[in-house]
């Protein structure tokens, strides 16, 4: 109840821990209290999930974790909560219930804002589209200190620069999305194992379409004749008639072992990425219909709370790559040899074949394939290989994800994201003074507002 | 436990807010009070629709002390199960300040504490609780925050003077004697201690009620360590630098 808002300084950080910065760092707890706090420049933050220098600033940083409260869950389960809910909270709130998430991210610990303002998607986006597409209205605040209710059809340039604006037009403080039945907590999923990477495309050119939810883990680090190999995972919703009598339909996460220290230098080097790719290669055997719980299906990492730790102080950047639907076999050989080529350990490889694009001026999911790989950063090597990445990316008409994004330039970003320019006239018109702004939106020239 | 609502004026403080939800996870039905309406409306709708219980909203002011009349009103003479206080505040100038500062700090620490329990008190449920939200901050004075912490030492005194009175008559009364909570009050102080995360502070104050403890160190650490700090001379704690 203290009359004045005092920030925090703290040196922050991008879920890579690769990128760190100290600013002024604001929580307010009420909804009052956000828009006195509103003196930028600055960013909100969730719940720091961006890999890159998404979610800061050196300026103000709102975190908006502690204005969590859900408001409403209508009849036909529209939801409407405070941005700072996590979707972690959102599922074990009313999966029980029978309502779940149309679309998930790889991990449970991001807002609803965070999930809007990246446009997330997740398993299900050559079926469901992305986050931002399910969600109905939202509330904005925005730099004159309005809170502005939006929707798609009735501020539909302001909605669709916010849905993966990453936070450049104002502070999202309220979402309305619309949740879906789920007649079970579990997913029934097929494993499919492929010895090289024509067979792991060739699974996404059709046989994906048959399950709502699809991803390949992909070995990174395979040469020759295996190179591309996969785990390939289709997975559905598991009816409630196929659960045995007395087992619980919607089971509940457990706990999350935490890493307690960041791990020396050089911990996940090549061979350890050899060794781990190929043991989790060998451990997914090929099966039909394996019953798993929606927490082990879609936040596989969220076991390990710090899971960045083991990356060491340097910490790890992420690649992903989006690319037209023509693109195929030879690109994606020839990224996978473009890593091994700088003799770059990588870990956690995922490919999956997406559906058409979101309306989000800059939401990064397009048709096509999309590849992550995680990389730790090793100094210059590392840059160098990333530069080189998004070389190869935007020559094959592709983009990389702002969200997981550390090191793009300007001149790459405006050949990634042709939506830019509109994307521009929006902010000039919201935020003339440019109140909200990142490291992320300076590094790629999203700052200046003309 | 008595049936009746359980009342948390200052349902959008951070502490007052976790225990709400504590007690609406065990399924009891809630008056939040608040001065900002608008913030304890939502404070009550996220606890309906997380907790399915029944939440009320009500408007609390606590530099206007005829409010216990309409909590009394509110409640149509049903008694309430419990009534928790969790209204505090720290301005900068805890450790001194102008006659306006001294005011508020004293007043809405100490003296609408006093004032809204002795008038609630009738409204509740002699088999019911009574929480006092204090502070570590009471047990000895220190030059950061010595004003606010007289204020917290009288309301720990007055719980425990109405503890007595009311023994085996009324109400129990828990007085809390708050640690470092990770909160909205200590959010803007750098340095110091890390904040213990509200969400176990409130458990282990509804179970000390349940207990049916007089006195409680949230978290629990802070006995032992204000136990040192008491007994610690003055020439010595006048060179300390806490």
């Amino acid at each position: 109840m203290s009359a004045t808002q005092a920030g925090r300084t703290l040196e922050i950080a991008g879920w890579g821990h690769a990128v760190r910065q100290q600013a002024d760092v604001l929580r307010p707890e009420q909804q009052g209290r956000l828009a006195e706090a509103l003196r930028g420049p600055g960013i909100a933050r969730g719940l720091g999930r961006a890999y890159g220098d998404a979610a800061l600033s050196q300026g103000r940083v709102w975190q908006t974790t502690r204005l969590s409260r859900m408001l409403s869950l209508s009849e036909a389960g529209l939801l409407t909560a405070e941005a700072g809910v996590s979707l972690g909270d959102i599922v074990r709130t009313f999966l029980p219930r029978g309502w779940t998430l149309p679309v998930t991210p790889g991990t449970q610990w991001v807002t609803l804002g965070g999930a809007v303002a990246a446009d997330v998607h997740g398993k299900n986006h050559h079926a469901a589209g992305t986050f931002g597409q399910h969600v109905k209205e939202l509330v904005l605040l925005t730099a004159d200190g309005q809170l502005r209710r939006i929707s798609p059809e009735g501020q539909k340039e302001l909605f669709w620069a916010t849905v993966g604006g990453m936070g450049l037009t104002g502070v999202i403080v309220e979402v309305t999305v619309q949740l879906v039945p789920a007649e079970t907590g579990y997913l029934s999923v097929d494993y499919v194992r492929t010895g090289g990477l024509e067979e792991t495309l060739e699974w996404f050119s059709g046989h994906d379409r048959q399950y709502p939810y699809t991803v390949a883990w992909i070995d990174g680090l395979k040469e020759g004749q295996g190179l591309g190999r996969a785990v390939l995972m289709g997975g559905r919703v598991t009816a409630s008639r196929e659960l045995t009598a007395g087992e619980p339909r919607y089971p509940m996460p457990r706990g999350a072992v935490r890493v307690p220290f960041d791990f020396p230098k050089g911990s996940l080097s090549l061979p350890v990425g050899r060794a781990f790719n190929a043991a989790y290669y060998g451990m997914h055997r090929p099966r039909q219909n394996a019953r798993e719980p929606w927490w082990k299906f879609f936040y596989p990492l969220d076991v390990a709370e710090d899971w960045y730790r083991l990356y060491g102080r340097t910490g790890f950047a992420q690649y992903q790559g989006v690319y037209p639907p023509e693109v195929g076999l030879g690109e994606i050989r020839a990224i996978l040899r473009r890593i091994h080529a700088a003799r770059h350990p990588n870990f956690l490889g995922v490919l999956k074949r997406m559906g058409p694009a979101s309306p989000g001026m800059l939401s990064f999911p397009r048709e096509g394939l999309t590849l992550a790989l995680d990389l730790p950063v090793q100094g210059e090597g590392t840059l160098r290989l990333f530069q080189d990445l998004y070389a190869m990316t935007a020559d094959y008409g592709g983009r990389v994800y702002l969200a997981k994004d550390a090191f793009l330039t300007p001149s790459m970003f405006r050949r990634m994201y042709p939506g830019w320019e509109a994307f521009l006239a929006v902010k000039a018109k919201v935020d003339p003074q440019g109140m909200f702004r990142s490291l992320l939106s300076e590094r790629v020239g999203l700052g200046e507002v003309r | 436990m008595p049936p009746g609502r359980i009342a948390i004026l200052g349902a959008t403080s951070t502490v007052g807010r976790a225990i709400a939800a504590e007690y609406a996870r065990g399924g009891r039905d809630l008056l939040l009070c608040g001065r900002s309406l608008g913030e304890v409306e939502r404070v009550a709708q996220d606890l309906s629709l997380r907790y399915g219980v029944a939440a009320e909203a009500c408007l609390l002011d606590p530099d206007l002390p005829d409010y216990p009349q309409v909590l009394w009103r509110l409640e149509g003479g049903r008694p309430l199960g419990g009534v928790v206080w969790a209204i505090g505040t720290m301005s900068a100038a805890a450790g001194g300040g102008g006659p306006d500062e001294i005011r508020e700090t004293t007043w809405v620490n100490f003296g609408a504490a006093v004032a809204a329990i002795e008038g609630v008190l009738p409204a509740v449920d002699p088999k019911g609780f009574i929480v006092l939200l204090s502070s570590v901050a009471g047990e000895r004075g220190r030059r950061k925050n010595y004003v606010y912490g007289a204020a917290k030492a009288a309301l720990t005194t007055y719980g425990q003077g109405l503890n007595h009175r009311l023994a085996g008559r009324g109400p129990r009364v828990t007085v809390v004697q708050l640690g470092v909570v990770d909160s909205q009050m200590t959010w803007g102080m750098s340095g110091g201690p890390a904040g213990a995360d509200p969400e176990r502070v409130a458990r282990a104050i509804v179970q000390a009620v349940r207990a049916g403890k007089g006195r409680v160190h949230v978290p629990a650490v802070w006995g032992p360590i204000m136990l040192l700090l008491r007994l610690v001379p003055e020439s010595v704690f006048n060179r300390l630098q806490v």
